[in-house]
């Protein structure tokens, strides 16, 4: 899990000392590129970011224990994340795919930054919540809003889409028998 | 290729590569203000957002019959914009599986009796000019400040009536409920086209309501009817005019005007 902020800290913003800024500098850079990878717009992502800290700041004294900051601050990350893009949807379904501007600048990504285009918001969320921040999907459908078994299908179906579109630029790439017995947890 | 073991790196590395611009410190502390300054309205005004709110679900459906759930969602959306921007607690957007139970439908007033547990009175007096009125019955979409839910709640009966010019209006009948407190005095509605950025602009309807036995009638003012009409309609009925709170509305005499909410 990428998001490693200092455990005195978290305790220090709990108790609403002054750390909360230093709290939400630290989270900041997290929660943009989460948004970024999941909006695909630096105004949104920014947007979605800022909701996001203001909530962690706003209800970091709510938190049990530190030990879940991490997976709490993605739920509320990805949370703010989708339904800005449910918002802005508002007369098509939220999990259709939409047109996106601005690509990372990375070429070393390149092939499964195309892939993940590909994925509607809520399965790049996913992806990324699954793969990337570690979270299982009971977390994965309370970040969401989504039921667990509708998270499972999901989760299926956006690694069936990348799978596809990765082989269709790598054809030579051999398949692995892990690949296509792994599940969710 | 795409194992799973493979994948987290691969992203890491992605996202690594997303250059984030420093924390804007200020913005967020403004959002997290006016989060708290949210909450601290939502107990007095709350009451004023559901009345608003449900009166505004019915005129949407009622107006829009046939169209989508999501056009319905987006004129509800103006109105929840215009209370957000007023300082008042607007609930969030209604699911669209609720929307779609409130889809309207015509009855003849026999019908629409057997339906609501409060006696009909139909409107009279209306304006001379009018040539069509239909009944209408939509559920109520009725939001839970508790459980934070939406609900379809009872039926309502509406009189949509149709002008020599073409234009319609409506005159919404409900059972009076005591406990649910005046009406408020004015809607608010964002205005359509507004721009994304910059202030919000508001367009502010007089609202009306008086009581016949059990039942409460209710009207807005807009292009299709005048207040002046809504009033003779009221007087023809002998109708109990309700008394109005007003809230939200800015401190200015003139009516029918454009807001900017900055």
């Amino acid at each position: 899990m990428a998001l490693k902020i200092e455990p005195p800290l978290v305790e220090a913003a709990r108790r609403g000392g002054p750390p909360l800024e230093e709290l939400i500098r630290a989270v900041w850079p997290e929660a943009y590129r989460i948004a970024f990878a999941i909006l695909r717009d630096r105004g949104l992502a920014e947007d979605a970011a800022q909701d996001a800290c203001a909530a962690i700041a706003g209800s970091v004294r709510t938190l049990r224990h530190e030990n879940f900051f991490a997976t709490w601050s993605y739920r509320i990350i990805t949370n703010a994340a989708i339904s800005l893009v449910r918002r802005r949807q508002a007369n098509q379904n939220a999990d259709t795919a939409i047109c996106y501007r601005e690509p990372f600048d990375y070429s070393g990504s390149l092939d499964l930054q195309i892939a993940l285009d590909r994925l509607s918001p809520v399965q790049r969320a996913l992806i990324l919540l699954h793969y990337y921040a570690g979270l299982a999907s009971g977390d994965l459908a309370a970040a969401t809003g989504l039921a667990s078994s509708t998270v499972r299908f999901h989760l299926m179906q956006a690694r069936r889409a990348l799978r596809k579109a990765l082989e269709v630029r790598n054809p030579t790439a051999p398949r692995t028998k892990k690949e296509s017995a792994s599940h969710v947890s | 290729m795409f194992p799973d073991a493979v994948l987290p790196q691969r992203l890491e590395a992605m996202l690594d590569g997303i250059v984030a611009p420093p924390a804007p410190l200020d913005a967020i502390r403004s959002k997290m203000l006016f989060a708290r300054s949210e909450q601290r309205q939502r107990a007095r005004s709350l009451r004023v957002a559901l009345v608003a709110a449900s009166v505004i679900a019915v005129l949407a459906c009622v107006a829009m019959p046939m169209r989508s759930v999501g056009l319905v969602q987006a004129i509800e959306a103006r109105y929840r914009a215009a209370l957000r921007a007023l300082g008042g607690e607007a609930p969030p957007p209604a699911p669209a599986a609720l929307v779609s139970h409130l889809i309207s439908h015509d009855v003849t007033l026999t019908k629409a009796q057997s339906h609501v547990n409060f006696t009909i009175v139909p409107p009279v007096g209306l304006p001379p000019d009018v040539v069509a009125v239909r009944i209408v019955m939509a559920n109520t979409g009725v939001y839970s400040r508790t459980w934070h839910t939406w609900t379809v709640g009872p039926p309502s009966v509406t009189f949509v009536c149709r002008r020599r010019n073409g234009n319609s209006f409506q005159l919404l009948a409900d059972r009076f409920d005591p406990h649910e407190g005046s009406p408020p005095k004015y809607l608010f509605e964002a205005k359509d086209d507004a721009q994304t950025s910059g202030p919000l602009v508001l367009v502010r309807h007089e609202h009306f309501a008086w009581r016949n036995g059990d039942q409460v009638m209710s009207a807005t003012e807009s292009n299709a009817l005048r207040a002046s009409e809504i009033e003779s309609i009221r007087a023809a009925m002998h109708g109990i005019a309700l008394p109005r709170r007003n809230l939200h509305a800015p401190e200015t005499p003139e009516k029918g005007k454009l807001y900017i909410v900055p």
